[in-house]
């Protein structure tokens, strides 16, 4: 009654500024995109735009082979990065929970890469990926294996690429990392004394805790991986052939190289649409998988 | 952070060259004082006197680098000097792509620098269908601007005729500087295998693509110190390249090969002199393993494996542009020379770079905008100063042939230079304009990787890459008009 | 009622398990990786330190054999660096202000109050990063071009303090869910307020977050290139990512320089890093949560 409705108003009071920055900053220039996306509106030459209706999603969708190769480079590459992520940051968080001498500095070392100038990281890569004298297909001798051409063949250009960004691994980590600090070590303790093995351990109480954070890092990975963009733009250049031609590249380049804004924008929102769609079944899901306030309830 | 740079590490032939500026000396100082004397001293106040901004985008490649700027400014400086109402503001852009979509932005917002200084013919040709350059033709008669004094290849090459029409008269670009190509060669590798050197005179008709392949052949060195001519060669273990950092695409003007004919409209990607050209170039990596490619190259560390396997002596000859001349020519310890590039079956053909200064149509303050390009560009000892500074770029402008020679010979006194200007008439850009230009550039991966990479059937690829062309320049004519139409 | 040893937070398998052998098993395995992972950074900083003719010759040298220190005097003369330097500094330091404390503010809304809408609001601000930035550029741009912020540090900081952005919102509101309520019922039971209950009982709970945010956002702008790139226009104001691209020209870049810029460029984002982290031991500690 009276008090909920003070939190609501206090509640709307907090949210104030961004619902300003979002109407702003955000809505007005989407809501634009929005219209530009049923027009034929050429990025250097405004004056001449028409309205073409569903014409940029139709083409999209039924003319260009473009459109669903890139679809199917960036959605393939997603899965694997945002899966593999999951793992190895939610591995690595756990390795980095443990107090061992000098861990802050280990920390620090893993956040690096997320840090360090592009430009040495992107020449070490290059170096690692080389397939005469590369680091990778080195490792790969030491088992046996088979040279591959990684990111100058079109097989093995994503999941190089997924190799690559598995290196700023790290960031997800820390995540994970600040969610663990939140576990009572008391719970681990009680466990124990119960009879509960490691294992046990790590499945009833460390996973359900850290699902948060695991319910944050797919929502984002899942968005932030399929608007990837650099490696394709800077190393491979969408090649080779189309193998890495990811979604937003390709956007990209009709914006800014063809200047198609309108079929820019179009392309733009059917990738909204999707990862619209993905969110909002991950959101509708979390309330089977996610707890929160896991230390309390027990 | 700043992408790595421009630099591919698929290095597909050039089927287009896809740098928007190629010269890394253009605005270069030496660093000595007296570089920009002659600037401000030899040149008179242009015209009846230039008032108001100008805004100058440099950021097209090249025009950042800490060692470019001061002398950009004094004859920035020197102009003011002149024009006393009128003022130069450049907007430096030290990324190739940021300053192609500051660009776009701007022009979108109606709030366009006037001068875009320096572009390559590609960046001019990106645009020129979007008519943002404004002609400079008129501006430059009523100035009582010879166009004779620029070289013709150049000027030619500024001029879009595939655009505008054979016999436009349209200038959107003023030649700020000009680079011609060579094969360098290590003298070292070729005494070692006993081979005769390349001739030094070009149209030397000994001089072909045969004999190049022979040549290379004969310079190519598996593990085992066998070239592909021996039995039990291994290409899969090769140490040493006939060929490296090459620009196979110059083969297809070679064969007579020519992507666009403007006449008729047509892609002409599936000509037999096309398919020959490319077919040639991918014989080199897949037939006769002479060219080396980076995932082909042991010595791989760096931004360029192919910069650091010729300067460990790993690759005999190389496509030398005169952009090339500071980072290709020094830091080797073998002897070297260049030659000329051999003759191919249909024309003697090599690479012509090019950058130009501009002026956006949708800008401001024009009259100063032209002014100020005069001033730059067309006062022959500021001109020379922009062009020639630095490393490897030869004066647009005829009066100033010699400049180059004078810039370069003292650092490179072995080499024979002289080459570099006997290349220009046989000099061809590859960027000129076609229908979806910018589109058609980027379908060349696609369809071209497969040769070049895999070692897919120019003659199965190119048919493709045809279809998918012509589809591109009809959707283009079908929605946009020539300026003959 | 046991006191806890808080200065040994739980580990992978709970703080009994971490015997001092599986600690040293995990300090084995977390430093080879953190080898690996410095291998750029000793690329860096080994070439910083080379002659410029000596940057790409193999077999690499990872200790230079004529090391080189004038690099980093000439490069930070070569670029104005201190001043970038400090322009960084006059952009990262509000927006890293403005991110925590408003990104805080919505987060808690989001995480702990009751009103109609916020499931959906909260649904919107995830929604806000699906559309590619590339179509929104333009109109955004026009934005701030309209309003003559153009050239100034304006739309680089004033977004940072209209919410903060997604991914900080969303971390810290998953972060505050998981701190239990019941010592804000109790506050509320002692008359305390929201704005109350917000600084005296989750933000000092939720250090470990708040500094992630903070660090991610201070690596964040400090290495932003495509933002100052759009909006800023006089060079004096540049930022030094953008300085730093100055070293590089398609035919000859200055590596050693520029690895010597960078070097120099990227020490604030480890300081930050190594106090961000620090937060995560010393959060519990200081809270003691029981």
């Amino acid at each position: 009654m009276k008090a909920s409705r003070r939190e609501a108003l206090t509640a709307y009071g907090l949210l104030s500024p961004w619902i300003i920055g979002f109407v702003v900053l955000s809505l007005g220039p989407m809501v634009a995109s929005a219209v530009l996306s049923f027009t034929d509106y050429d990025l250097l030459n405004f004056g001449a735009t028409k309205a073409v209706g569903l014409e940029n999603y139709r083409k999209a969708l039924t003319e260009d082979p473009l459109f669903w190769q890139s679809l199917r480079v960036t959605a393939y590459y997603a899965l694997l990065a945002v899966s593999l992520d999951l793992v190895v940051g939610l591995g690595l968080a756990m390795l980095l929970n443990t107090g061992f001498k000098g861990v802050g500095l280990i920390r620090t070392v893993y956040y690096l890469p997320a840090v360090v100038s592009g430009v040495a990281v992107s020449l070490l890569w290059l170096w690692i990926f080389q397939p005469r004298t590369g680091l990778a297909n080195e490792i790969l001798g030491l088992f046996d294996l088979p040279s591959i051409g990684w990111v100058y063949s079109s097989t093995w250009v994503i999941p190089s690429f997924v190799l690559m960004s598995l290196w700023g691994v790290g960031r997800s980590a820390f995540i994970y990392l600040a969610i663990l600090q939140q576990i009572p070590t008391n719970l681990y303790e009680s466990a124990a004394v119960d009879g509960a093995g490691p294992l046990m351990r790590f499945r009833r109480i460390t996973v359900p805790l850290v699902t948060p954070a695991i319910f944050l890092n797919l929502v984002l990975g899942v968005i932030g991986n399929f608007q990837i963009f650099t490696q394709g733009f800077i190393i491979s250049q969408g090649g080779p052939g189309t193998s890495s031609l990811f979604y937003v590249l390709y956007l990209y380049r009709n914006a800014f190289s063809y200047f198609r804004v309108g079929y820019a924008s179009a392309l733009a929102w059917l990738l909204f649409m999707l990862l619209f769609a993905l969110t909002a079944v991950t959101f509708a899901s979390s309330s089977r998988w996610v707890y929160y306030e896991a230390g309390r309830t027990r | 952070m700043a992408p790595v740079s421009r630099r591919q590490l698929l290095r597909r032939s050039a089927f287009l060259v896809p740098t928007l500026a190629l010269s890394p000396s253009l605005l270069a100082a030496c660093g000595s004082d007296d570089d920009t004397d002659g600037a401000t001293e030899g040149t008179p106040a242009g015209g009846q006197g230039a008032s108001g901004e100008v805004g100058v985008l440099v950021g097209f490649g090249t025009g950042n680098a800490p060692d470019q700027i001061p002398p950009q400014q004094q004859l920035a400086d020197a102009f003011e000097k002149d024009n006393p109402e009128a003022s130069v503001n450049f907007l430096r852009i030290p990324d190739t792509d940021e300053a192609q979509r500051r660009l776009g932005v701007l022009i979108a917002a109606d709030d366009a620098p006037e001068v875009v200084l320096p572009t390559g013919v590609y960046g001019v040709n990106l645009y020129v269908d979007q008519g943002i350059w404004l002609d400079l033709a008129p501006l430059l008669a009523d100035a009582g601007v010879d166009l004779d004094i620029y070289e013709e290849p150049a000027l030619r090459a500024a001029q879009a005729t595939n655009y505008f029409g054979e016999n436009s008269e349209t200038v959107v670009g003023l030649p700020a500087a000009i680079f011609t190509h060579t094969v360098a060669y290590n003298k070292d590798l070729f005494a070692a295998a006993g081979v005769e050197e390349p001739p030094h005179q070009w149209d030397d008709p000994s001089w072909d693509y045969d004999k190049l392949v022979e040549v290379a052949r004969q310079l190519t060195r598996d593990g085992e110190g066998r070239s592909p001519d021996d039995d039990g060669f291994d290409a899969g273990n090769i140490v040493q390249f006939g060929l490296g950092h090459w620009d196979t695409g110059l083969h297809i003007l070679g064969f007579g090969g020519q992507k666009y004919d403007p006449e008729v409209r047509q892609v002409r990607l599936d000509t037999p002199e096309y398919i020959a050209g490319v077919q040639y170039g991918a014989d080199l990596v897949h037939r006769h393993h002479v060219l080396a490619t980076d995932d082909t190259l042991t010595n791989a560390v760096g931004d360029d494996p192919q910069l650091a396997a010729w300067q460990s002596g790993a690759i005999a000859m190389i496509d030398m542009c005169g952009c090339d001349l500071a980072t290709w020519g020094t830091g080797i310890d073998f002897a070297w020379d260049v030659a000329p590039w051999p003759r191919g079956p249909e024309a003697l053909v090599s690479t012509l770079n090019l950058d130009v200064g501009a002026i956006v149509a949708r800008s401001d303050n024009q009259e100063a905008a032209f002014e100020l390009l005069r001033f730059l560009l067309v006062e022959p000892a500021n001109a020379r100063t922009l062009a020639t500074k630095g490393y490897g770029a030869m004066s647009p402008l005829v009066s100033e042939r010699d400049a180059f020679l004078e810039e370069v010979s003292a650092d490179f006194p072995d080499i024979d230079l002289q080459l570099f200007l006997d290349a220009l008439p046989h000099s061809v850009n590859q960027e000129s304009w076609m229908p979806a230009f910018a589109e058609i550039n980027d379908m060349a991966s696609q369809f071209l990787d497969p040769v070049f990479l895999e070692g897919a059937p120019a003659a199965e690829q190119l048919p493709l890459f045809q279809e998918a062309a012509q589809k591109a320049v009809d959707r283009w004519l079908a929605e946009n008009e020539l300026p003959a139409d | 009622m046991s006191r806890l040893p808080l200065e040994t937070p739980a580990g992978v398998l709970g703080p009994r398990a971490t015997s001092p052998w599986s600690r040293r098993a995990a300090a084995l395995v977390a430093v080879a990786g953190a080898v690996v992972v410095l291998v750029p950074l000793a690329w860096m900083v080994s070439t910083s330190f080379k002659p410029e003719s000596q940057v790409f010759r193999t077999p690499v040298q990872w200790l230079p054999s004529d090391p080189r220190p004038e690099n980093y005097a000439e490069a930070v003369s070569l670029i104005p660096f201190w001043r970038y330097f400090a322009n960084s500094m006059i952009v990262a330091v509000p927006v890293v202000v403005g991110t925590v404390v408003s990104s805080v503010a919505v987060a808690y809304a989001f995480a702990r109050m009751r009103a109609p809408g916020l499931r959906w609001l909260f649904f919107l601000v995830v929604a806000g990063i699906m559309l590619p930035g590339e179509v929104t550029l333009v109109p955004s741009f026009l934005l701030f071009n309209s309003i003559g912020w153009v050239g100034t540090y304006l739309p680089l900081i004033v977004p940072a303090w209209l919410g903060g952005g997604a991914f900080n919102i969303f971390l810290l509101r998953q972060y505050f869910l998981t701190i239990p309520r019941e010592q804000e019922e109790a506050a509320r039971v002692d008359g305390h307020g929201f704005a109350s209950i917000l600084l005296r009982v989750i933000v000092p709970q939720s250090w470990p977050a708040i500094s992630v945010v903070a660090a991610f956002q201070f690596v964040g702008v400090w290495n932003d290139f495509v933002g100052p790139l759009l909006y800023l226009t006089d060079q004096d104001d540049y930022t030094l990512p953008l300085g730093l691209a100055f070293f590089q020209d398609i035919y000859s870049t200055q590596w050693a320089h520029l690895m010597a810029a960078s070097a120099l460029a990227l020490l604030p984002c480890v300081v930050v890093f190594f106090l961000a982290q620090r937060a995560f031991t010393e959060g519990v500690v200081l809270t003691g949560r029981r």
